[in-house]
């Protein structure tokens, strides 16, 4: 049933959205610390190209990073080298939403005099040029003031579990 | 060559349990298994085994390849030096030095990573490998019956016995 709802979605999402390009299969991911990254089973045959993003059921989980002819590497929101210009729902301040290394991420770049609430939600804000407008990808898990950093350390939690992302939709850039 | 096939194997094993049981920071079960396999058979095998099982893990991250080569080769070549140098080896000490090894081992990979790659870990925080050092510790903790590091196979086959 959970599978059937999960490929409901993402066909959900192929009929609902313009910039829609293949759906594929997630067939391994990084087992090291280093590298928060999937591989797919889609690749430049299909129609896919660097810098495409991929979503998941709940959320983006990452852009195509590697290319080959029969598959793509995802790299996570969560890898290190990952960041994504979001902005927060309710405040509409912008921000950076980097990977954390693990199964997290921070906001960067939030000034101390904003005030943010755990719980608030994350859209892209397509500045990157990557990442479509409006995608929603993460809540605030936690947030501190602490010491005299201009920015406040806010944590972020994506919406989707990335651990058990089987399926992606390759979104066009 | 058939323990080699083997170790090989349990290495091909070892990544894809840490792929896919371990959400967050992940013990480094290659390691360990470079370490044993150092112990039990002889430096210069240890070093081959590391060097290969450094390859596929540098080749499934899909950058550059080096890192971990030349991490897990480092580490083989050091746990046979240490255990040469000690008279007696038990859980206590094969884990000491798995978390020593584990440090070298993380230190060399991101320097290779820092120096030879586009990609920087410097903003990674540094729980992540505090806890991969940790679990690869109690990874060494558990594997260490089954495994039989304190069994030198190498110089058992050298006095003829």
């Amino acid at each position: 049933m959970r599978e059937n709802e999960r490929l409901k979605k993402l066909l959900q999402l192929s009929s609902d959205r313009s910039d829609y390009i293949t759906t594929a299969k997630v067939i391994a991911r990084d087992p090291t610390n280093w590298f928060q990254t999937l591989w797919i089973n889609k690749g430049e045959k299909d129609g896919v190209v660097k810098d495409m993003v991929a979503v998941a059921s709940a959320g983006p989980v990452g852009r195509v990073h590697r290319l080959f002819n029969g598959g793509a590497g995802i790299i996570l929101i969560t890898d290190v080298n990952s960041s994504v210009a979001v902005r927060l729902q309710s405040s509409r301040i912008e921000g950076i939403l980097e990977g954390r290394g693990d199964n997290a991420c921070y906001l960067k770049y939030i000034s101390k005099e904003v005030s943010v609430a755990v719980g608030e939600k994350l859209l892209t804000s397509g500045l990157d040029g990557i990442y479509p407008a409006g995608l929603l990808i993460g809540y605030v898990s936690d947030v501190k003031k602490e010491g005299e950093e201009m920015f406040q350390e806010i944590e972020v939690s994506p919406m989707q579990d990335l651990s058990t992302v089987e399926e992606v939709a390759i979104l066009k850039k | 060559m058939k323990k080699v096939l083997l170790y090989l194997l349990y290495a091909y094993a070892a990544l894809a349990i840490q792929s896919l049981f371990f959400n967050g920071a992940k013990p480094d079960l290659v390691l360990v298994l470079v370490c044993v396999f150092a112990l039990k058979f002889g430096q210069l095998q240890g070093v081959v085994y590391g060097t290969v099982a450094g390859l596929l893990i540098d080749i499934s991250g899909g950058l550059i390849i080096g890192p971990n080569v030349i991490g897990k080769s480092v580490a083989a070549f050091l746990i046979r030096i240490l255990r040469n140098n000690l008279f007696q080896w038990n859980i206590y000490i094969n884990t000491l030095m798995i978390v020593i090894l584990s440090m070298v081992d993380i230190i060399l990979v991101f320097v290779c990573f820092e120096f030879f790659s586009k990609v920087s870990f410097s903003n990674r925080p540094w729980i992540i490998p505090v806890t991969q050092v940790i679990y690869t510790a109690l990874a060494s903790i558990i594997l260490y019956g089954w495994l039989k590091p304190g069994k030198d196979e190498s110089l058992v086959k050298e006095e003829g016995y």
